[in-house]
């Protein structure tokens, strides 16, 4: 399993770890059932706090990508696909009212916004 | 359960006061203490090993009040390491091996090889490198559940201090096991450290998850205008010059379309030292 | 405590050979001088190391180890205990030969025992509450001043000790070409039981007690002393 944190990118360390292990997840590198690395050896391996490991941990547990087993570890939950989508479809959204947002500040209208996405396709 | 229980201890002495001062360490984590020197950090550790007497506040290590028998259970390296200067290891290990009731031979023997230390030499001839080195293998071989350090990397090269860190991470693998630890270099603690607290002129100005303070705050260079224009609450410290201004802000508190930068706990420390 | 004296203990092992050999000399050469100064000097060794454990500031490093200021403080009573009863031992097989041949009486000589030693009772007794009170180094501005009133006392006792003789409570043979000790307390017991017409066998008696009270009395003040200093 690779991980990669950047102390200095400012993108917020547990969110560095939350990412990389949800799209390790999701793209497959990481199957149903595999065990993950305990919430203190990935944190002294990776030379991070424990406190920040523990809390990605425990917002991929509250979405349903891992479980813990007491006494076992923690494993990577099997995949369900409605969450997933329902996931993206929430981070669509909250993109989209961020663009709206910057939109309105630098006076585009939602046509302008569409005419950027065309440019980006070609 | 905490490894360390702080509870509103105050001392005060001549032209210097500290507290009142709380503060937590869980068990299993590391905190740093960052202050300049004479904030407070030797007075408060002196606190915790009953070297000095608090004039108020309770003080409970690994769940309980202080004795001496606790000591058997916490490693600890001063500043200074107070050996008798003119024994030599061997005999300085009979001491401890008489003194701590869980003294480990091996693993002491361990450390020495490790450190590179001089088996038949008196202490006296120690560099000061190596004097740290000795205290932190006593410490580390009776069973410590927790390590408490007052400045042990002032005066040591970059790679002894590097060595250091990496004890300290392998310490707590164990999740039984805490560190204190104070400095005023900054960029060890950074490295290594779950928690920090700051203190400044005997207060505690903040005890913080170290990684949500690097979240929270966030470094802006822009004009003095528009410095201005931002909520006061959202500026924890600022400089400006006839060239523009700087300021340590709360990154929730200040728009997206502002270019932050990270901060470094030691930014972090000295502007928020200057504010208040 | 055990650490303590382990470290205590292999810090005089030297000195205390070398004062054992100058009294065995003494014995030998029949050196009066020799004898008593070894004694009293074997009595004094727990002061010894204190002024370079400041130094090397073990006094504050000790704290950091698993005993209390109480075991701090009664391993160095203990120690002095120590070295007092192994300074009589000595003194007492060394002074054998003036006993055996007829030069002391059995009085004369368990007085000359409990002079020799009364030294490393009552230094010590005075100099560690200061010690454990203001610190190790600071001791040692008292321990100077204590030699100083010391052989202030010491010239007293000689004029005391002529006194003495010239009752009959001393036999002469053994104070010629002795250098006298250092036993303010036993002189002026010595005085008191002079004017009480006492025998040696009370004034030996009253020194002890004397010399044990001072000792439990300094004990409790170092105890208190230590527990209230800081670092």
């Amino acid at each position: 399993m690779n991980l990669f944190i950047d102390n200095k990118s400012g993108a917020p360390i547990y969110d560095q770890i939350y990412s990389q292990i949800k799209a390790l997840i999701i793209s497959g590198a990481l199957s149903e059932n595999d065990p993950l690395p305990s919430i203190r050896s990935l944190a002294k391996d990776l030379r991070i706090s424990v406190v920040t490991t523990k809390r990605a941990y425990d917002e991929l547990e509250r979405e349903g990508f891992l479980y813990t087993v007491p006494a076992k570890g923690c494993f990577v939950a099997p995949k369900n696909t409605e969450l997933l989508r329902e996931e993206h479809l929430k981070q669509i959204e909250n993109h989209l009212l961020e663009i709206r947002q910057l939109a309105a500040a630098c006076g585009m209208s939602k046509q302008d916004i569409i005419q950027m996405l065309d440019l980006l396709d070609t | 359960m905490n490894a360390i229980e702080i509870s509103n201890i105050a001392k005060k002495y001549k032209g210097f006061s500290l507290g009142p001062l709380s503060l937590t360490l869980p068990a299993g984590c590391i905190l740093g203490l960052i202050g300049e020197n004479g904030a407070g950090k030797t007075t408060t550790i002196k606190a915790l090993l009953g070297m000095n007497h608090p004039d108020s506040g309770e003080i409970r290590l690994l769940g309980q009040p202080l004795s001496a028998d606790l000591r058997n259970e916490t490693g600890v390296v001063l500043d200074e390491v107070g050996l008798p200067e003119n024994l030599r290891i061997p005999q300085i290990e009979k001491i401890m091996k008489y003194s701590f009731r869980n003294w480990k031979s091996d693993v002491f023997a361990e450390y020495i090889k490790k450190f590179n230390l001089p088996e038949n030499k008196r202490f006296r001839t120690f560099s000061k490198g190596m004097k740290m080195k000795l205290g932190l293998a006593i410490a580390l071989s009776h069973d410590a559940k927790l390590l408490i350090l007052d400045e042990p990397t002032a005066g040591l090269d970059p790679l002894v201090r590097e060595e250091l860190l990496d004890i300290l991470n392998e310490f707590t693998r164990d999740e039984g096991h805490a560190v204190l630890i104070s400095s005023h270099i900054v960029s060890d603690l950074e490295k290594v450290c779950d928690y920090i607290a700051f203190l400044h002129k005997g207060q505690l100005m903040l005890c913080e998850e170290k990684d949500r303070l690097l979240e929270q705050y966030g470094f802006l260079q822009t004009t003095a205008e528009n410095l201005d224009a931002l909520e006061p609450a959202a500026i924890r410290g600022k400089r400006v010059t006839q060239y523009g201004a700087e300021a340590l802000v709360d990154r929730k508190l200040v728009p997206q379309t502002f270019d932050i930068r990270p901060v470094t706990i030691e930014e972090l420390f000295v502007y928020m030292a200057k504010e208040g | 405590m055990k650490g303590l004296l382990c470290k205590d203990l292999s810090g005089i092992f030297v000195p205390l050979l070398v004062f054992t050999a100058m009294l065995l000399a003494g014995t030998a050469l029949k050196i009066p001088y020799f004898l008593a100064f070894s004694a009293l000097m074997i009595g004094m060794l727990p002061i010894d190391g204190m002024p370079k454990d400041a130094v090397s500031r073990w006094e504050s490093y000790q704290l950091t180890m698993p005993v209390s200021r109480f075991g701090i403080v009664t391993e160095k009573y203990l120690l002095m205990l120590f070295c007092t009863a192994v300074s009589a031992v000595l003194l007492s097989i060394g002074m054998l030969r003036f006993l055996l041949q007829g030069e002391m009486s059995v009085s004369d000589y368990t007085l000359w025992i409990v002079r020799a030693c009364m030294g490393g009772i009552l230094i010590p007794a005075v100099y560690f509450p200061v010690c454990f009170r203001f610190g190790y180094g600071k001791g040692k501005a008292v321990y100077i001043l204590l030699i100083v009133s010391f052989a202030v006392l010491i010239t007293g006792e000689l004029a005391v000790t002529e006194a003495a003789e010239a009752h009959g409570l001393l036999s002469a043979k053994v104070l010629h070409g002795c250098f006298p000790l250092l036993a303010g307390n036993t002189a002026v017991s010595r005085l008191l039981c002079m004017l009480l017409d006492a025998d040696s066998s009370q004034i030996i008696a009253v020194s002890v007690s004397g010399a044990l009270i001072l000792t439990l009395l300094s004990w409790l003040l170092s105890l208190w002393g230590f527990r209230r200093r800081e670092f």
